[in-house]
């Protein structure tokens, strides 16, 4: 189960990287697109490439550096539940 | 890009002030930098139990970062994208509006009537912007430059140049 969540988790991330990429390209369109003063837009849509690609670069590296499967273990099952945690007489067992 | 006509040069180019791009890319500014000290401090005040999550933190961060980068290069193309052509023969105002909504309008020198300027407060006054509005003749609405820079250069500009097409075609 914990497999599967990290699985989605990772493609969800995976995702809003490939969407963000997506945007960056849109951005840089318009500003090559409808610019007057040629060159200068180039300038002005280089630095926001280069940036860009930096981000999407670190995000890809962090993407590969996250073990989701212990996010999961550190988020939702660290500490295993046990009877003491319940001193009345539950009709289930947590 | 523009298409200009048969013989036709532009004459000036304006835009609104600086000050207005200042304004609006300081907020976004503020939070790039909001965003690296939370993740500093994250960093460094993270219990060891969490040491798993330091590198999603991280991740959120770097989206986020991603994300005010793309949102301070809209701003700025959005600034860069609204503009005013004077050639000699015609004005032509485009306004972008976001990502995917642009206005072209343009207007034939001979249309123009009259132009005005407005600057209103102490800021617009020391800095030396405001509004530009050119009169035309037709039913369209005035043709407005909201915070030009040098607006009474910009409206003077505008205006030789009406008068320069005028005797040129003697009308």
């Amino acid at each position: 189960m914990v497999t599967y969540m990290a699985l989605l988790l990772s493609v969800l991330a995976f995702c809003a990287v490939v969407l963000l990429a997506v945007i960056t390209l849109v951005v840089a369109y318009h500003f090559d697109r409808f610019g007057i003063e040629k060159n200068r837009h180039r300038i002005v849509a280089g630095v926001f490439l280069v940036g860009s690609c930096v981000f999407i670069i670190a995000e890809i590296v962090l993407l590969r550096a996250v073990s989701w499967d212990d996010v999961l273990q550190s988020v939702g099952g660290r500490v295993p539940m046990s009877e003491q945690d319940f001193p009345l007489s539950l009709p289930f067992k947590p | 890009m523009i298409t200009l006509r048969e013989n036709e040069r532009i004459v000036s180019v304006f835009r609104r002030h600086h000050f207005v791009l200042l304004v609006t890319l300081i907020p976004i500014v503020g939070a790039f930098f909001l965003v690296l000290v939370v993740a500093a401090i994250a960093e460094v005040r993270m219990p060891s139990d969490f040491g798993a999550l330091k590198p999603v933190v991280f991740l959120g961060a770097a989206f986020f970062l991603h994300l005010l980068w793309l949102a301070l290069f809209i701003t700025i193309a959005d600034f860069v994208l609204d503009v005013w052509v004077l050639t000699d023969k015609r004005m032509i105002m485009v306004e972008q509006k976001g990502l995917f909504a642009r206005m072209v309008a343009e207007l034939d020198l001979d249309r123009v009537q009259d132009a005005g300027v407005e600057v209103n407060g102490i800021i617009a006054t020391f800095l030396n912007f405001g509004n530009v509005r050119v009169h035309t003749a037709s039913e369209r609405e005035d043709f407005v430059l909201a915070h030009a820079a040098r607006p009474h250069e910009v409206k003077d500009t505008v205006m030789r140049s009406c008068a320069a097409f005028r005797q040129a075609h003697k009308i």
